[in-house]
């Protein structure tokens, strides 16, 4: 077996493995539905009740953009506690002890979790959104752009908190960086508000960081995809897809190094 | 080095810079930092197939020494190969050829059943899907652990998890096994089980054993060799019956009997403890048999039952030690 194959068909494992574990959490599901459902719901509202002329959106626009949000917002599981537990405890040093990178393991099984939870919350939001606005904003052929924008999402916020728990091993307790980054990407990735409708010095900020790429830019595909705007979305996606994944490679390497030198 | 060693240290050390960090004074000023010794400059070296022990109190160096050997401690001096490679330089590599067992750790996944653990551990090390079956037989087999791989980790008691995690360490079929307190928190049964399986399998397979363990017990029984450490020296480097001869000279032969008093006039042997019904005997060992004593207690005594004791290993190492710093002197 190459060394190629056989990275490969361990990291599909440990991506079956997170799936599996995700499909088999119901409660879990169902808690994330029902906390899912209560700001669609109360966000469609407020829309409705909200003088939107002049602005390029409408109430039920926006409610489906809000549930894409959410979606992304609500598919990742909490693997930087994860990788905070793994160090803490010092069970790291076993995983560190196998020809596979601890980090890639970790992504690979959340990624699975991530993908489970992601598809089953897309396709509740859609029938949520569907019957509370009474109609579907896109057209049925760009459901695969919309969905694949949506994973790449997902994907990049688990880069993200990896990154945010290998911090564990400078600074011991990483939640206060999450909390930070959790509210950075609900501000400037326009949680509930598309960056569009923000004043334009703040907008402008948003729209050059990587949360715009993980909630705004997807979620604007729900409103308005026509090829250039899908292909623009890919394109930011792509570029902070590439440096999360150079920054996880770097972050991973320094902590490693110091576990090695330091011990856990 | 030589050349055919299974395991080879060349004065190898690793010390730790350590910062103080106290009150409020210190939040925006550097202390100095001071340097822990915790291994200074050990040298040694294991055949294939040999069964060592690694043992010393704790703080010792043991675990700091297994983990450079692992490849994921960096030294501070000295050289060392383990199957052939330079563990911190080369672990990937190493990871191949060695198994692991840390005993207050686990390595299966803990919600899943255990098959399923040993299958992605099958995977991570690319064992195609034929030889991982017929390995997972095998190991199912001589651990005993059939009728445990569809229960999940969480649902096991600690030592059917332990032979578990044995089966993990040993799927890859590594030449080499790292074992830290394989049996720490057994019981006895539990305990002379996991031995037999870690003798058996390395006859078997001529694997090369380094066992850390507080239980003279796990040492008598698995290892034909020791090696004894303390504040971060090697002390002894030598055969088990050489140990046991020089440092294990007691034994502890506790009677429990229908007269309430029983005394043994034999030599070498000592009450150690008395209550009514139940006394301990010190047997010294250069000067008498352990059967001798028993023999004799079963003869003149009505005896319930009785137990034969090792003295603790932290009592070996300290006549050990003792012995090292006269020899200093």
């Amino acid at each position: 077996m190459s060394e190629t194959s056989r990275v490969l068909g361990a990291s599909a494992a440990f991506l079956r493995l997170g799936w599996r574990d995700a499909s088999r959490d119901r409660i879990g599901l169902f808690g994330r539905m029902l906390l899912f459902s209560i700001p669609v719901l109360i966000f469609a509202t407020i829309w409705q009740a909200t003088p939107l002329a002049g602005s390029g959106y409408d109430a039920d626009r926006l409610a489906w953009y809000v549930m894409m949000t959410e979606a992304i917002v609500f598919a990742p599981g909490y693997v930087f506690r994860e990788i905070e537990q793994d160090i803490n405890s010092g069970a790291i040093e076993a995983a560190l002890t196998r020809p596979f990178a601890y980090v890639l393991a970790w992504i690979a099984e959340e990624a699975g979790g991530t993908l489970f939870r992601l598809s089953a919350l897309l396709a509740y939001g859609s029938l949520l959104a569907g019957i509370t606005t009474g109609m579907v904003p896109f057209a049925w052929t760009v459901v695969p752009a919309i969905v694949l924008a949506a994973i790449v999402a997902a994907f990049l916020a688990l880069l993200f908190q990896v990154v945010i728990g290998l911090l564990t091993a400078w600074v011991g307790t990483p939640a206060p960086a999450y909390w930070i980054w959790q509210k950075l990407v609900f501000v400037f990735g326009g949680l509930f508000i598309p960056l569009t409708l923000y004043p334009a010095w703040i907008r402008d900020i948003g729209m050059a960081t990587p949360f715009a790429a993980i909630l705004y830019r997807p979620a604007s595909l729900a409103i308005a995809a026509d090829q250039v705007a899908i292909a623009e979305v890919f394109l930011w996606q792509g570029l902070w897809l590439a440096l999360a994944l150079l920054l996880v490679a770097a972050v991973s390497a320094a902590a490693t190094r110091r576990f090695l030198r330091e011990g856990v | 080095m030589s050349a055919a060693a299974a395991i080879d240290v060349d004065n190898l050390a690793k010390s730790f810079r350590v910062r103080r960090r106290v009150g409020l004074s210190t939040l925006f000023r550097r202390e100095p930092a001071t340097e822990v010794a915790a291994v200074r400059g050990i040298s040694f070296s294991i055949r294939p197939g040999e069964r060592v022990a690694f043992i010393g109190p704790n703080g010792a160096g043991k675990s700091t020494t297994l983990k450079m050997l692992t490849g994921i401690l960096t030294p501070s001096a000295g050289h060392a190969e383990v199957a052939g490679f330079v563990p911190w330089l080369e672990r990937r590599k190493l990871a191949r050829r060695i198994g692991i067992l840390f005993g207050q750790r686990s390595q299966l996944w803990y919600h899943l059943p255990v098959k399923d653990s040993l299958e992605l551990i099958a995977r991570i090390y690319g064992l195609d899907r034929v030889h991982a079956a017929a390995r997972l037989d095998r190991l199912a087999s001589t651990l005993a652990i059939a009728d445990l791989l569809e229960r999940p980790v969480a649902q096991l008691s600690l030592g059917q998890r332990l032979r578990c995690e044995i089966a993990a360490a040993l799927m890859h079929a590594p030449p080499i096994l790292l074992l830290d307190e394989p049996t720490i928190g057994l019981d006895v049964s539990a305990k002379a089980s996991l031995r037999d399986h870690l003798i058996q399998l390395s006859t078997e397979e001529g694997t090369t054993i380094l066992l850390t363990s507080h239980d003279t017990g796990d040492i008598e029984r698995i290892c034909e060799r020791a090696l004894v450490i303390d504040k971060g020296l090697l002390l002894l480097d030598q055969p088990l019956a050489t140990l046991r001869a020089q440092h294990l000279r007691h034994r502890l032969v506790t009677l429990m009997t229908e007269e309430e008093s029983p005394s043994l006039d034999l030599p070498g042997v000592a009450v150690a403890s008395r209550e009514p019904h139940r006394t301990s005997f010190a047997v010294d060992l250069g000067l008498i048999q352990v059967e001798r004593v028993v023999a004799t207690a079963l003869e003149r005594f009505s005896v319930r039952d009785l137990a034969i004791e090792n003295p603790p290993l932290d009592d070996v190492i300290r006549d050990i030690y003792r012995g090292a710093e006269a020899r200093v002197t």
